[in-house]
């Protein structure tokens, strides 16, 4: 009744990225990302690093930067430069496929838990919680010291780690699109769950859980990189979290060679920095009135 | 005089450019005990002219012009310290679906004595509690209830607790906007009932804004219609609601048409008429009369010609080209 | 079986679990108890109550969207109470409903073109999308939405309330229903545009010949609309009869208070309005007896006869007007 207008038309939205772009926090992400995507793709092929190519002398070990090797290089004589560019290809790797990972079983226990509620909602939610209330840290270490050290065994604990938070948003979610009257008609014309949960569930879950996969690739990134610095990552792979381990390992932190451990510490801080502040911004314009808090 | 008198009032929505004037050059007046019905469509900005009384326009809606005065004091630009202490006091306000707006974690009896607490340091707890025991059974409420809580109420009775709350500083005018929309029929009849005996018992004057205009016949004593944002036509209700061949009865065809809308268990089994069309975008430029596209009269001056609000009988306002001639 | 009926509902009883916390099922309410009636092709029946009368049960129910606890319906001479999985989904294209809430009910992410074509996606009418797009242009035309390939391109928000109502009743008709369950469909809208909604449900209704389940709590336009009405008390039907016949002769003491308090505009300061106090009862509490004797202004003014409280009425009287009452006057 206080709305003067009947026929109220709100302009035609602009794009997400234009939207996050006009987001002061979404910008500084976005070119954040972006440079760090770049880097990772482009880099290590300019810049190729070879792992064999150790110092001949002992004056080649930890060496300050000089002009052929820009970051100096590591206790064995590598060249750190192009270490660090190879090593943001893993570290966003195995944010990314763990990411994809969790979402997927996230989204799945979520929609399936909230659409159809009973007893199945309370068995999902039972292991939700379960997952959720695990202490993640310690279980990864545990896993990764079972498992194994392989690159992909790391991605499938991380994203079998990370999805309770997904789940019980999406669940959220969908219990609350459940009450909503397209729902029943939906039924009433015959759709199967499967139809209303493609066609009316999905697409109004989808912009929330963009926001938080972002978020949670973010989590991924910080989680391999810990794994790798406590040495429980892919021997055979540098990431930014192995260089942070052979920094420490290798005695180079405390030798004050600051140009072997401050490119990858940089680095994680920066690129987890940047998905938070994307991820945040995309809450913020999916919805308006949380202010920006998550 | 009048308990209140509003003149010329614009309300705007938006900035000045852009901006939506929601109430165009209004009055409304409310003699001392009147009832006083406001009726239109969802958008003719009826809410929007009773919440500028008190000052409680949503944010974004400011007063452009015109004047209001409660009392003999004009309070139009009145300080925020003013005007808390005329409302609830002077002039208190149940507000659309406020019947979900209980407090669930206190008692009724608790919420009723609130307001009265804030408005008189004097009052004590025990001497607030107990006047809104009685309050509770004004309303028809039994006084033991008082320290029940909000959930243990039907729709109904919590919308009895609200007038409980309206009643609770003793105000002269109370606004109750929309209070038996989300009710049932044998409720809302409850409801007018209360209101009605309530007129005696407490001196009291009401608007009363309703988006129906039938339930406004048997409650009030004088109808204001409102049609996108302009006064059509205000008369008592033995004018408005008098059936077409009496000597004087609604002259503007919206109101008519209006009437024409809701099935008459009086009259012959007819399909009911409705209004073709919607009513006009106000951010666009208006001329002529407001409601021209949608009248089944429309002439050319009214194309053109914004006709003005004019007395046809002695309270009897109509804004209409040809209010002396429309038949129903 | 009569087969010019459309809808058959046969003791219909629907119950809700009223369960603990723990999930223990503590009681049972009753909402629809034991209700009988039906509907003739192209016929509209006006079901009236209260809230908590057990009208949008019988609905939900019909449209199984609850399932019932007891009883048969049959629509256009199937019985839907035992079909289920595919069986069930086929046979629903026969009967639809038109929601109360038009902001609700139509899905604010699809536009209205595919809001349509929902409809015979789901019903697999048509063999291409191009064959239902057309079929879905058409809907939109008859309902009013012109010109269509426009209208169809916006989204719920775009569009006005009656607009909405118009988009949910093309999405039920491009069905070719027997059976139109509308439950309050003007009720949320401005009443300058009910008329409109109404006559399009009626033109669209008796075109394709088409048994309406109007479900309303506004008595006079019961009255107004439909070819009958059954009047509903707590899940039970108390009085059915011609519009006429309710509004002008109502013989259950229910129905007389509700006659009385239909706002009239020319009944201005009216005083002979039957007010009932209190509310109705809860559905896991019915009173033992006449449903209604709680309330009832009859059993008050009798003097409380013990029939009242002792027995329940069944309805009863000539088949045109029938009513549940031990104490109504026969003519």
């Amino acid at each position: 009744m206080s709305s003067p207008q009947v026929l109220h038309i709100p302009p035609v939205k602009r794009s997400m990225l234009a939207q996050l772009w006009n987001d002061r926090m979404g910008r500084v992400g976005l070119l954040l990302t972006t440079f760090t995507l770049i880097a990772a793709v482009i880099g290590p092929i300019i810049f190729v690093f070879d792992s064999g190519a150790v110092g001949a002398d002992a004056t080649t070990l930890l060496m300050p930067p000089t002009r052929t090797h820009i970051l100096g290089t590591d206790e064995l004589g590598r060249d750190v430069f192009s270490q660090f560019l190879s090593g943001s290809r893993v570290s966003l790797l195995v944010g990314l496929m763990a990411t994809v990972i969790s979402t997927i079983i996230g989204a799945g226990v979520g929609i399936a838990a909230g659409f159809f509620t009973g007893k199945l909602d309370t068995v999902l939610m039972a292991v939700t919680d379960f997952f959720l209330v695990v202490p993640a840290m310690p279980l990864m270490i545990a896993m990764g010291a079972i498992f194994g050290q392989n690159l992909t065994i790391i991605i499938v604990i991380i994203g079998l780690l990370s999805w309770p938070r997904t789940a019980r948003i999406v669940r959220s979610q969908t219990l609350s699109l459940r009450e909503r009257k397209f729902v029943p008609r939906a039924r009433s014309l015959g759709s199967t769950n499967w139809r209303i949960i493609k066609v009316h569930m999905i697409p109004h879950v989808l912009p929330l859980l963009i926001a938080n996969t972002i978020l949670v690739v973010a989590g991924a990134i910080l989680s391999e990189a810990t794994l790798a610095f406590i040495g429980l990552g892919d021997p055979n792979r540098i990431s930014w979290g192995s260089m942070l381990h052979f920094a420490f390992a290798s005695g180079a932190v405390g030798r004050g060679a600051w140009w072997y451990f401050m490119p990858p510490g940089l680095g994680i801080l920066l690129i987890v920095l940047a998905f938070t502040l994307v991820g945040h911004a995309f809450d913020k314009i999916n919805n308006p009135h949380l202010g920006g808090s998550s | 005089m009048n308990l209140l008198d509003v003149r010329n009032l614009c309300v705007r929505y938006g900035s000045e450019q852009t901006g939506v004037l929601a109430v165009d050059t209004v009055d409304l007046r409310i003699g001392q005990g009147e009832f006083v019905g406001l009726a239109g469509e969802s958008g003719c900005g009826k809410t929007t002219l009773a919440m500028a009384i008190p000052n409680l326009l949503p944010e974004g809606a400011t007063v452009v012009s015109g004047s209001v005065t409660f009392d003999g004091q004009d309070i139009t630009h009145a300080s925020e310290e003013t005007l808390n202490s005329i409302r609830w006091k002077e002039i208190s306000v149940i507000f659309q679906g406020a019947l979900n707006a209980l407090n669930p974690v206190k008692s009724v009896g608790w919420q009723i004595a609130e307001p009265m607490l804030a408005h008189d340091s004097g009052l004590s707890d025990k001497d607030a509690l107990a006047r809104a025991r009685e309050l509770l059974d004004a309303v028809g409420i039994s006084k033991s209830r008082s320290s029940a809580y909000p959930h243990e109420f039907s729709g109904g009775m919590r919308q009895r607790v609200m007038i409980a709350m309206a009643l609770a500083c003793k105000p002269k005018l109370v606004i109750a906007d929309e209070p038996i929309t989300a009710l049932d029929v044998m409720t809302q009849a409850q409801i007018l009932d209360l209101l009605r005996s309530l007129s005696s018992s407490f001196d009291l004057s009401l608007l009363l804004i309703s988006h129906d205009l039938s339930v406004l016949a048997d409650t009030c004593d004088r109808v204001q219609v409102m049609y996108a944002g302009k006064a059509v036509e205000s008369g008592s209700a033995e004018t408005i609601f008098a059936s077409a061949d009496s000597s004087e009865s609604a002259a503007h065809p919206y109101t008519n048409r209006l009437l024409k809308s809701y099935p008459n268990i009086l009259h012959e089994r007819v399909f009911i008429d409705g209004i073709p069309g919607y009513p006009p975008d106000l951010s666009l430029p208006q001329t002529g009369c407001r409601f021209a596209a949608r009248c089944d009269q429309v002439q050319s001056v009214c194309r053109t010609q914004e006709p003005a609000l004019i007395e046809l009988h002695t309270n009897h306002f109509v804004a209409c080209h040809f209010a002396e001639q429309v038949s129903r | 079986m009569n087969s010019s009926e459309a809808l058959v509902v046969k003791d219909l009883t629907v119950e809700y679990a009223l369960k603990s916390r723990t999930g223990r099922i503590q009681s049972r309410a009753r909402a629809v108890d034991n209700v009988s009636f039906s509907i003739a092709t192209g016929e509209t029946l006006a079901l009236v109550g209260e809230s908590g009368s057990g009208k949008s049960s019988i609905a939900n129910a019909i449209m199984r969207l609850v399932e019932p606890s007891v009883g048969s319906i049959t629509v256009a001479g199937r019985e839907v109470t035992s079909l289920s999985g595919r069986d069930l989904r086929e046979s629903r294209r026969d009967y639809q409903m038109i929601f109360q809430d038009p902001f609700e009910s139509i899905d604010p992410r699809r536009t209205v073109l595919d809001t349509v074509m929902e409809s015979l996606i789901v019903s697999g009418i048509g063999e291409t999308d191009a064959h239902r797009r057309e079929r879905a242009l058409a809907a939109l035309e008859s309902v009013g939405l012109t010109p269509a390939p426009k209208v169809g391109e916006r989204f719920a928000h775009q569009l006005s309330g009656g607009q909405r109502q118009r988009v949910a009743i093309a999405a039920a008709m491009v069905l070719q229903p027997k059976l139109l369950v509308a439950d309050e469909p003007v009720s949320m809208l401005d009443v300058s545009l009910r008329a409109g909604i109404l006559r399009l449900m009626q033109k669209l209704g008796s075109d394709l010949d088409v048994a309406c389940l109007f479900i309303t709590h506004d008595l006079s336009l019961a009255w107004m609309y439909a070819d009958r009405i059954a009047v509903l008390y707590l899940g039970r039907i108390v009085e059915e009869g011609a519009p006429a016949d309710i509004i002008g002769n109502p013989k259950h003491p229910y129905t007389q208070a509700l006659v009385s308090v239909i706002p009239i505009p020319e009944r201005v300061n009216k005083t002979e309005r039957t007010i009932l106090t209190g509310e109705i009862p809860d559905s896991s509490h019915i009173p033992q007896g006449c449903r209604f004797h709680t309330r009832c202004p009859l059993y008050r003014a009798l003097g409380e006869p013990a029939s009242c409280r002792d027995s329940d009425p069944s309805l009863s009287g000539r088949a045109i007007h029938r009513v549940a009452c031990h104490h109504s006057t026969e003519e």
